[in-house]
């Protein structure tokens, strides 16, 4: 009785699993080959294109958010304590704020709450880049083989910028230590003091900016990892070897 | 002096360093269908491209042929050109032998439309000979306002790439090896 139990439960399992076995992915129908080769690299761009549109969407609204939220605590902190802060003082120590104190502390927090609410209408305000739109043509364009060629040369242009910026962001990492020891030693010179007091404090300070850039430097942007691929996938498909 | 001007010219040439176009191609039974790929890298030089820019229509054509049964040779061949047309701003690409044409702003574009050809049906899989060898190759020529092709090898400095394959008539998907 068990082994026909059992039997049954094994028989019963497998043909679940078959049925629940999945058929594949389909291509889409522009990509299933019908004796043409597929289209690797619009089929790619076409992904890129839309999830940068999601990606930005979302860092859009974090940065939106924790810009409102932390410059909104900022102000709030300011004003409460310019109209509250000597009783909120007499009731701690007894004694009014001291009016330094009070204004120093007003204006650090109003200044920064107001630069990070700024910050804020800035991010809102600059429309997210819709690469469907800009690359229209690619999208419109009708002919499998052009559109192919389109969209390889959209992938190597973009992957071309991603160089171009991790490059700058290198450059730009190893000016600041410079421009941080340029302000040191100018600020030096107004105040008549020795001009390379505290510079190369200064420029340590900053020269941790440095490692990011040479992080970003060795480290390839998702753009160039896409178009790599591009060619990886084609590579392999047409059988290639590089 | 002319000769001057002749070594100058030559030591020049040398120096900068045209790159020699690299050519790949394959051939595979895709739905029962022999159909060729290929590829040729850095097809327009700098000497390709100020012709372009001028209005000249610079070609390149792909040609395979294929070993096909009771020994018949199976030939195909395309031809695809680009020029830039000064008068509207677009660079025109013709493809499919002349019978389609592009127009394309972007120049990355309408030479790698020229210079990739993603598939060329050549014949059934049936039609080859069993083990039949395929040979592939390019050619770099200028097209005159009559369609008349001429031949300009020194594009590609007067290199002359092809490949030969075994078509596995059998083997359906990506293909075997193709080189320069």
């Amino acid at each position: 009785m068990k082994r026909k139990l059992l039997t049954a439960l094994v028989v019963g399992l497998i043909s679940l699993a078959a049925f629940a076995e999945p058929e594949g992915t389909p291509l889409p129908t522009d990509q299933k080959p019908k004796g043409q080769s597929p289209e690797i690299a619009y089929h790619l761009f076409s992904n890129w294109a839309d999830n940068y549109q999601v990606r930005a969407r979302k860092n859009k609204a974090i940065a939106e958010t924790v810009l409102f939220s932390t410059g909104g605590l900022a102000l709030g902190g300011a004003a409460l304590i310019w109209f509250s802060g000597d009783r909120i003082s007499e009731n701690c120590n007894g004694s009014p704020m001291n009016s330094e104190t009070k204004r120093d502390l007003t204006m650090g927090l109003g200044i920064t709450g107001g630069a990070l609410v700024l910050s804020g209408i800035i991010v809102s305000a600059v429309p997210i880049k819709d690469y469907r739109a800009i690359y229209s043509d690619v999208f419109e364009e009708q002919d499998p083989e052009v559109r192919e060629a389109m969209a390889v040369s959209v992938l190597r242009y973009q992957a071309d910028r991603g160089k171009e910026r991790r490059i700058a962001n290198f450059i730009w990492s190893c000016a600041l230590p410079i421009i941080a020891g340029a302000v040191t030693a100018g600020a030096n010179i107004s105040n008549d003091e020795r001009w390379n007091k505290d510079l190369l404090s200064s420029m340590a300070n900053s020269s941790w900016c440095m490692a990011g850039g040479v992080v970003s430097l060795f480290t390839k942007s998702p753009e160039e990892r896409l178009y790599d691929r591009y060619l990886n996938t084609r590579d392999a498909y047409y059988g290639a070897t590089r | 002096m002319r000769r001057f001007f002749l070594g100058l010219g030559v030591a020049l040439g040398l120096a900068s360093g045209q790159p020699d176009p690299s050519f790949f191609a394959s051939v595979a039974v895709l739905e029962g269908t022999v159909s060729l790929y290929a590829r040729v890298d850095d097809a327009f030089a700098p000497g390709a491209l100020e012709l372009v820019e001028a209005g000249t229509r610079v070609a390149l054509r792909y040609s395979a042929r294929i070993e096909g049964r009771e020994g018949r040779p199976i030939e195909a061949s395309e031809t695809r050109a680009l020029w830039y047309d000064i008068r509207t701003g677009f660079y025109d690409v013709s493809f499919d032998n002349g019978r389609k044409t592009s127009r394309l702003v972007d120049p990355q574009a309408a030479r790698n439309l020229v210079s990739e050809l993603r598939s060329l049906e050549l014949c059934r899989a049936e039609e080859v000979a069993p083990g039949g060898r395929a040979a592939i190759k390019a050619e770099i020529g200028i097209i005159d306002a009559q369609g008349e092709w001429h031949d300009a090898p020194v594009l590609w400095n007067y290199c002359e790439p092809r490949a030969m394959q075994i078509v596995a008539a059998a083997r359906g998907g990506a293909p075997s090896q193709g080189s320069r």
